[in-house]
């Protein structure tokens, strides 16, 4: 359904601050858990990212963890 | 952990976020206010700019998308199937709505061997026919489109329509001005509330310097 958000998009549903955020960023490009493409829109610099099937696939297993540990 | 996260219900909300800055009540809004407007208006090519408005509207509202809700909340590009199925779904409902009200209006005037059922939808209870219409098309829209509050407009659509049904001085005959007043009335709500949802919007999503 979604195949990737920008980075105020995801500032701004998290709440966290463009350092924070990035930082997290990273270490979830370095896992390969996204993907990063930076483009301009409008001639200003635009960073997206995309949730690889890596990624998901490692979301909905914690997420299952995390139900079962809770249960 | 909050509850129970789950990526389809992130990713649904990530869908429906895109329409709290109001714009979409403003565009749909704005349009039956124009309809409303032009059916007291004596201009005689008014047909024409039925077919005007809605594509010159959509261009204004996809900028008006661009200049206020990507600097301010941020871009998620759905899926090419995704962004189909939206598109495909509400051209149907849009379609079919328009195919049935043409179709009525059509029928219901200077065909004398219409059904007897056709003269009482049309002459007599047009205005509930045409409040039904468009409440059905607010409610297909928020099936659509993940839009809550379009049910509420349909809710509004009926009422409105069923007082004009019951107050105004003639509303067994199909006219112009019958139609005009009810749409001006929902069209005057739905830009006040896309306006009250902007400005709530713009304060949660402050740009970006």
């Amino acid at each position: 359904m979604v195949e990737g958000a920008d980075f105020l998009y995801l500032m701004n549903q998290t709440g966290l601050t463009f350092g924070n955020l990035s930082s997290h960023m990273s270490r979830l490009e370095e896992a390969g858990y996204i993907e990063v493409e930076k483009a301009f829109v409008d001639k200003r610099p635009n960073t997206r990212l995309r949730l690889t099937d890596a990624g998901r696939r490692a979301f909905e297993n914690y997420r299952e963890n995390m139900r079962r540990l809770l249960a | 952990m909050s509850d129970d996260i789950d990526l389809k219900e992130i990713e649904r909300r990530a869908l429906t976020s895109y329409h709290e800055d109001g714009l979409l009540d403003i565009f749909m809004g704005g349009f039956l206010l124009f309809i409303g407007l032009s059916a007291f208006t004596e201009f005689e090519h008014r047909s024409i700019l039925v077919y005007i408005v809605p594509p010159l509207g959509t261009l204004l509202y996809d900028r008006a998308k661009k200049l206020v809700t990507y600097p301010h909340l941020g871009y998620v590009r759905f899926t090419k199937e995704m962004r189909a199925r939206v598109a495909r779904d509400a051209f149907i409902v849009l379609f079919v709505a328009g195919f049935v009200t043409l179709t009525g209006l059509f029928t219901g005037m200077g065909v004398p061997e219409r059904a007897p059922w056709v003269i009482l939808l049309l002459n007599r209870y047009n205005l509930l026919f045409q409040g039904g219409v468009l409440a059905l098309i607010f409610l297909l829209l928020s099936t659509v489109m993940v839009v809550t509050r379009l049910r509420l407009y349909s809710v509004i659509s009926l009422l409105v329509f069923s007082a004009g049904y019951l107050y105004l001085d003639s509303p067994f005959l199909v006219s112009l001005q019958n139609l005009g007043a009810p749409c001006v009335i929902i069209g005057t709500m739905m830009v006040g509330m896309g306006a009250y949802y902007l400005q709530g919007f713009l304060r949660r999503y402050p740009k970006e310097a």
